[in-house]
């Protein structure tokens, strides 16, 4: 039988394709026994603020930032399913969410779910390892958008990374 | 005015400025908070609105009402978001005032449910204690190192936590009861009623309330959710008759 593992975030504080291979990696104690498998994954849509800091202060790149979000939710897929997971069509593509408030609505909740609990998550990401966080069981309206096609996803996976500017 | 709009809802815009539910505010207020002119500016706009505005009363409590009759879904939805960013306080401030301007909702009746039901053990304005610089800077500093269960474990261990979750349960099933008598298919109450009685132990009126929400929502999202919270209460209550 599938195992779904719901309210139980697991992350990587390193995105794949990000400086260097992956250096840190807490996994929720469920994962480690091995009493829930992720299989398959849904990649909710980026956020990304990249931002120019220079003598005037922070400078923001709005452009730039699109374009990564844009590309960004691919490569993360790409790299996923070379590892053997199922990367589940994601419901939220530019097109559904173009004038469907309630699409829109639920993927700000979900987002804002991960921001509030990020800032414990920042603090102290190893208690991943303790199983200290959860998102709690609102998640699952996600899982259901997702299945019409047949599958829903085992997990919910945020990545956060700041990425220094290479030439400073 | 001339685009019917009441004037004196500029100067509640930097009114709002102001405003500081959750007592998040810092010693060294954000900007424009402590900005020196934000009083005046407050000042000179209402004397400015009063003597430029027209004299009929009549006219501007009807903009006033046709301005709050279009926002209130907005307002439902802030309520919405301030609960789920920890701002209780904020949620609770604002749901009152939707239900001040329309007693008659049922949706406001139940917005400013879930405001209390959420609040847990938190008492629902800011006391006195907590507008001191360390108290605040405290609260802030909870908040950032607790997560939401551990905040609410640390409130339950202390009776002034005690009993401000029972107030606050006691409006919320009060709220509630109001919005379902307003309008006794407002699913979403149901939903609420059915988690309050489920966080309070009384499990079996717990699964009649979500059972209502799953037949007034059967393509509800929160569908599946609900149906593993009333078979795990269930079979705690099966449980519980065997045993008995």
């Amino acid at each position: 039988m599938k195992q779904k593992l719901l309210s139980i975030v697991s992350i990587l504080t390193i995105l794949p394709f990000a400086i260097g291979p992956v250096t840190a990696q807490h996994l929720h104690p469920k994962l480690k026994k091995k009493e829930k498998q992720i299989r398959s994954v849904l990649i909710l849509p980026a956020k990304v603020e990249l931002t120019k800091t220079g003598m005037k202060g922070g400078e923001g790149m709005m452009e730039e930032s699109e374009n990564v979000a844009e590309a960004l939710p691919g490569l993360v897929a790409a790299a996923l399913q070379k590892q053997g997971f199922t990367v589940l069509e994601s419901p939220f593509t530019s097109e559904n969410l173009d004038g469907n408030n309630d699409l829109r609505f639920i993927l700000a909740e979900i987002q804002n779910s991960y921001d509030v609990l990020g800032q414990q998550l920042h603090r102290k990401p190893k208690d991943v390892k303790k199983g200290r966080f959860t998102l709690g069981d609102e998640v699952t309206k996600v899982s259901q958008l997702t299945q019409p096609g047949g599958t829903s996803p085992d997990g919910w996976l945020r990545a956060f990374r700041e990425l220094p500017d290479p030439n400073r | 005015m001339e685009s019917e709009y009441n004037p004196q809802e500029l100067a509640g815009s930097f009114k709002l400025l102001k405003k500081d539910y959750d007592g998040e505010e810092s010693d060294t207020p954000i900007f424009y908070r402590n900005h020196d002119k934000l009083e005046d500016r407050i000042k000179h706009v209402v004397q400015t609105v009063t003597a430029r505005q027209p004299t009929d009363r009549g006219d501007l409590n009807e903009q006033h009402l046709r301005y709050l009759a279009a926002t209130e879904k907005i307002s439902q939805l802030n309520t919405h978001w301030a609960l789920s960013s920890r701002r209780f306080r904020t949620a609770i401030a604002l749901s009152e005032k939707l239900v001040q301007n329309n007693p008659n909702s049922s949706e406001n009746m139940r917005v400013l449910a879930d405001a209390y039901r959420m609040s847990g053990p938190r008492p629902p304005g800011i006391i006195e204690r907590e507008l001191s610089g360390k108290e605040k800077k405290d609260l802030r500093k909870k908040r950032t190192k607790m997560t939401l269960a551990e905040e609410e474990r640390v409130l339950l261990s202390t009776s002034a936590g005690q009993s401000a979750w029972k107030e606050n349960q006691r409006c919320a099933e009060e709220y509630y009861e109001k919005a379902l008598s307003l309008d006794d298919a407002n699913a979403e109450a149901y939903l609420g009623l059915g988690l309050l009685f489920e966080e309070t132990g009384k499990r079996e009126k717990a699964v009649m309330a979500l059972r209502r929400f799953l037949e007034l929502r059967p393509q509800s999202l929160d569908r599946q959710r609900v149906s593993k919270r009333i078979e795990a209460m269930e079979k705690n209550l099966s449980g519980a008759q065997t045993e008995n």
